[in-house]
């Protein structure tokens, strides 16, 4: 398994940057060691393997907007009168 | 098939973590290209039929484009009430420009297609199949600019100000989440900013730019509209999805000019939306090129973010695939088209007044008329939302100020998950935007 960051600033897995782990044969799991910087952002941890990958988002800190879940209610409009 | 995006949120800066996470593997993955699998849950439609741009006869009704058989032409679908539009296959092959009716909800636009889709030109580079938005219109001598209206799913842009006109020296913060500020006499108004998760679901479109100011006293000095949000557009493919010299735009729009740039400030560029395609293989035989930028403000203002665009293949052409702006997320292996569970949130009262069953304020028109300023209560419903979630209500001035947030617990909620509260402002006379949104992760 491949595991690649966005930003090694803000999160890496304890191989760097870019790592492999091997899952032993017989085995689903494998140990993997996360580690986040401090630097508050995001980064999208990737996980490929066979031709299929999995991400992972780290957010550390306050999230930017565009990391955000957001389910919005439809717009009302009103006016008040005097 | 199951894909599994997973969230988590460690929430203190500066603090190092080491922990262990466990990789499960879910799937074999091999050859999974040959399989067939349904990605837009739309196969086993006996109903389906195909659509080409080129032939009328396969038009949904309420289509915009061709009398005849054609081999170009501007084609307009209209959308069902929840955006949802289904076919066996998706031909554009031409000189076509698609676009979408937005729908009284003004929802994002899905187009799911149990076969294969083509976007081709057969004249060169490029025409487009579109959920961009408007620009924000330029004030002038007595008028100031108004919004433009968002993309399919996108929120409109805030309106203008002119002092002498309409008396007030602050535009109107853009729509939606990420609305930018209104323009005000010692600061431009703010661009839209893109909100929401890199997955695209739920699927939203992008927020408006903020109107400019007019705070001179001549007539011109008259504040830019901002431009709307870019759209929301998701398209699921079983099949393949080609692309040849065609562009699938989602643009915020631009921000409108200022009368006169000494005494008013222009509107806040749109943020650009959100594409998401969704197929078994992607064909990239020449210029396919993915857009979702923020646009451009109008003088002294900002111009919006970029949106996001994802691209999602059973095989591995998802990485190499189109040209984009802003860049891809690429993905092998799509993850699910919409959430299990779709949460809602709801404004379902203001001042004691039942709002509509599909309000149109994201249109700029007033859903509900109060006798008199004062403290007015806004009423919240929501279902699939956590108990315990922190409801963000935000109460916009069409012109004339800032946006006034107040935050809500959720607390009163039923069995089957369905929430209420309320929450009041006190709130002069005068015309507002009043929306609410829920942030929450889902476990």
């Amino acid at each position: 398994v491949t595991i690649t960051t966005s930003d090694p600033a803000i999160a890496t897995t304890t191989g760097g940057a870019s790592t492999t782990v091997v899952i032993p044969a017989g085995s689903l799991v494998a140990p993997l060691g996360l580690l986040t910087t401090g630097t508050q952002g995001a980064a999208l941890l990737r996980f490929e393997f066979d031709g299929t990958a999995r991400d992972l988002v780290v957010v550390v800190g306050n999230p930017p907007a565009s990391q955000i879940p957001a389910v919005t209610a439809p717009v009302i409009g009103v006016r008040i009168d005097q | 098939m199951s894909i599994t995006h997973e969230r988590r949120r460690f929430g203190l800066p500066g603090l190092k973590l080491l922990g262990i996470t466990a990789l499960l593997l879910l799937l074999p993955g091999s050859n999974i290209a040959q399989q067939i699998i349904d990605l837009c849950g739309c196969a086993g439609d006996p109903t389906l039929q195909p659509f080409n741009a080129g032939n009328p006869a396969t038009y949904p009704p309420g289509t915009s484009g061709c009398s005849a058989a054609c081999t170009s032409g501007s084609v307009t679908l209209p959308l069902p009430p929840d955006g949802v539009l289904r076919f066996s296959s998706f031909t554009v092959d031409g000189n076509f420009t698609i676009g979408f009716f937005r729908n009284t909800a003004n929802t994002p636009v899905t187009i799911l297609v149990s076969g294969n889709v083509l976007l081709r030109s057969t004249v060169g580079c490029c025409p487009d199949l579109h959920v961009s938005a408007n620009d924000g219109s330029s004030g002038t001598v007595g008028f100031a600019g108004v919004g433009g209206l968002g993309g399919n799913g996108g929120f409109r842009g805030g309106d203008g100000s002119v002092l002498p006109i309409n008396g007030f020296n602050i535009g109107g913060a853009g729509l939606g989440p990420g609305g930018g500020a209104p323009g005000t006499p010692t600061g431009g108004a703010g661009g839209g900013v893109f909100f929401g998760l890199p997955e695209l679901v739920p699927l939203i479109g992008a927020s408006g730019g903020g109107g400019g100011a007019g705070f001179g006293t001549a007539n011109n000095c008259a504040g830019g509209g901002g431009g709307g949000g870019g759209g929301g557009l998701l398209i699921v493919a079983n099949g393949t999805f080609t692309i040849q010299d065609y562009d699938v735009l989602a643009q915020g729009g631009t921000g409108g000019a200022p009368g006169n740039s000494t005494c008013s400030n222009g509107g806040g560029g749109g943020s650009g939306g959100a594409v998401r395609l969704v197929a078994a293989r992607f064909v990239d035989v020449g210029n396919g090129r993915l857009w979702a930028q923020g646009l451009s403000a109008g003088s002294g203002s900002s111009s919006g973010t970029n949106g996001r665009i994802r691209l999602e293949s059973l095989d591995a052409s998802a990485q190499t695939s189109f040209s984009s702006n802003p860049p891809a997320i690429r993905i092998t292996g799509p993850g699910p088209v919409a959430n299990p569970v779709s949460p809602t949130v709801k404004i379902t009262g203001v001042g004691g007044q039942a709002t509509p069953a599909v309000p149109q304020g994201g249109y700029g028109t007033i859903d509900i008329v109060l006798p008199a300023p004062g403290v007015t209560s806004v009423d919240l419903a929501t279902t699939g939302v956590p108990s315990g979630t922190t409801l963000l209500v935000t109460v916009k001035p069409r012109i004339g100020g800032a946006a006034i947030p107040a935050t809500v617990p959720l607390n009163t909620c039923d069995s089957a998950g369905a929430c209420t509260a309320t929450t009041a402002f006190n709130l002069a006379a005068g015309a507002y935007i009043i929306e609410a949104r829920a942030t929450f992760q889902v476990q």
